[in-house]
């Protein structure tokens, strides 16, 4: 079920997932879950009921007191108001008017094959090219033929500045640096695929794990063990064919390749390296701010392209918890969602946010802890190949 | 009598726990499913793509 407010303008959009509805919202970018009554009042109000009727019908429907009706009312249209009218898309400031200067001189210059093409990416200190280049050492190539694209990451007066193909992509301020490094990723992409922005349903925070034909989605907060789970899953023949950022094709709900090396964690080194001996060889990177030390394994797709997207069928919420054994158990779509979103970036275009909601409501979601890796292995197995 | 005023006591008792348990309901709110944060849950995704683990940068 799709509402679409009047004069043919898409302010919100609306589906019903497990008897609570979600309601997105054009202005703010933002999804509300709302229970039955809730939306009954959001609903009534966007059609122009007379307050008081409202009142008379939750009265009515659920013995609701006048007094505490109004109340419900007043709250939920001040929430929609600010929701509707109020709240601004946040979009990270592009241009902060700052006169670019290119510098004359950069510390390094590496050339990438990404996906069937080839990217020449310009650092000019050391420390910019700490923030991208591990992930994508292995795609480094010797071939200095011209290269498709060019990218030229550099700091002036106080901004991190990206620049693709002579182009001023963005500025981010010293503690945007996460969203710097995104939007490099994001500009790899865009060039790798011939796409745009608005191209994108989303980028989810997960693992895409496949078998060449389809895949599932390892999703899970910051230490969950989404990395370690995914290259365990590799060393038992499956494909990972995103990690830690997965970028999802708005027309198809396909996820593309994003053939970054997979991050392993210190406390997973051990047992992901009896897996993988060239992981105890591998340069170690320590990260101040979150106190983590990593190293990189590489995907086994890295250097086969593979240009078309894979279905995804599942998403399957992980923790590594010891001596669990291993369990995967259906979730609460609502309880998946409310994981999910605060995590992801999803495109403020409303068909796009109405295809998330589409492609949301048609996949399964699941619950996995584990500590038994054959078990989990088999488990998710019988996963993508429909036998669960 | 004693069973009696056992009786009395246990009537006692159990109406100090309806009261109790009216003060309860008073203190979590009978409606307390209609209000706003009770029904309603506000999700906002990232403002741009970000990537998860933040780099390291010894000194800018």
């Amino acid at each position: 079920m799709v509402t679409i407010k009047n004069k043919n303008i898409t302010e919100f959009i609306v589906r019903e997932i497990e008897n609570k509805q979600i309601v997105w919202f054009k202005n703010s970018n933002r999804y509300v879950q709302m229970e039955k009554p809730a939306f009954t009042v959001f609903d009534k109000l966007q059609m122009g009921e007379s307050f008081d009727s409202i009142v008379k019908f939750l009265y009515s429907n659920y013995e609701l007191p006048a007094i505490e009706g109004k109340k419900f009312i007043k709250e939920i249209q001040e929430i929609l108001d600010n929701e509707i009218y109020n709240s601004k898309t946040l979009i990270t400031k592009k241009d902060h008017g700052q006169k670019i200067t290119l510098p004359e001189k950069f510390y390094s210059e590496i050339t990438y094959h990404f996906v069937n093409n080839s990217f020449l990416l310009k650092y000019e200190t050391a420390q910019i090219e700490q923030m991208i280049h591990p992930l994508f050492a292995h795609l480094e190539t010797t071939n200095r033929q011209s290269p498709n694209h060019q990218i030229q990451l550099f700091f002036n007066n106080k901004y991190l500045n990206l620049v693709s193909d002579n182009i001023l992509i963005g500025q981010w301020k010293k503690d945007d640096d996460h969203f710097f490094r995104g939007k490099v990723f994001m500009e790899l992409l865009n060039k790798a695929y011939s796409k745009k922005e608005d191209d994108w349903m989303s980028v989810l925070h997960a693992s895409a794990v496949g078998n060449g034909e389809k895949c599932f989605l390892i999703a899970g907060e910051s230490g969950s063990g989404k990395s370690t789970l995914s290259a365990i899953l590799m060393a038992n023949g499956f494909n990972v064919i995103a990690d830690d950022f997965v970028p999802i094709e708005a027309s198809s709900s396909k996820v593309m390749q994003f053939p970054a090396a997979i991050s392993i964690k210190k406390q997973a080194f051990e047992m992901i390296s009896s897996m993988y001996p060239e992981l105890l060889k591998a340069k170690e990177f320590y990260y101040e701010k979150l106190n983590k030390t990593v190293r990189y394994l590489v995907d086994n797709n890295a250097n086969k392209s593979i240009s078309s997207g894979l279905d995804i069928k599942a998403i399957v919420f992980v923790k590594y918890l010891e001596n669990s054994g291993m369990q995967l158990n259906k979730m609460s779509k609502n309880e998946a969602f409310r994981r999910l979103v605060p995590d992801s970036w999803v495109s403020p275009l409303a068909e796009n946010a109405e295809r998330f909601l589409d492609w949301f409501a048609s996949i399964p979601c699941f619950e996995l802890t584990y500590s038994d890796n054959d078990k989990v292995v088999t488990s998710l197995k019988s996963l993508i190949y429909d036998e669960l | 009598m004693k069973e009696n005023k056992k009786s009395l006591n246990q009537i006692k008792d159990n109406k100090e726990d309806k009261i109790t348990r009216k003060e309860a309901l008073k203190k979590v709110g009978k409606y307390a499913a209609f209000t706003a944060a009770a029904s309603m849950l506000i999700l906002s995704p990232k403002a741009s793509q970000a990537a998860s683990t933040e780099p390291e940068h010894p000194g800018w």
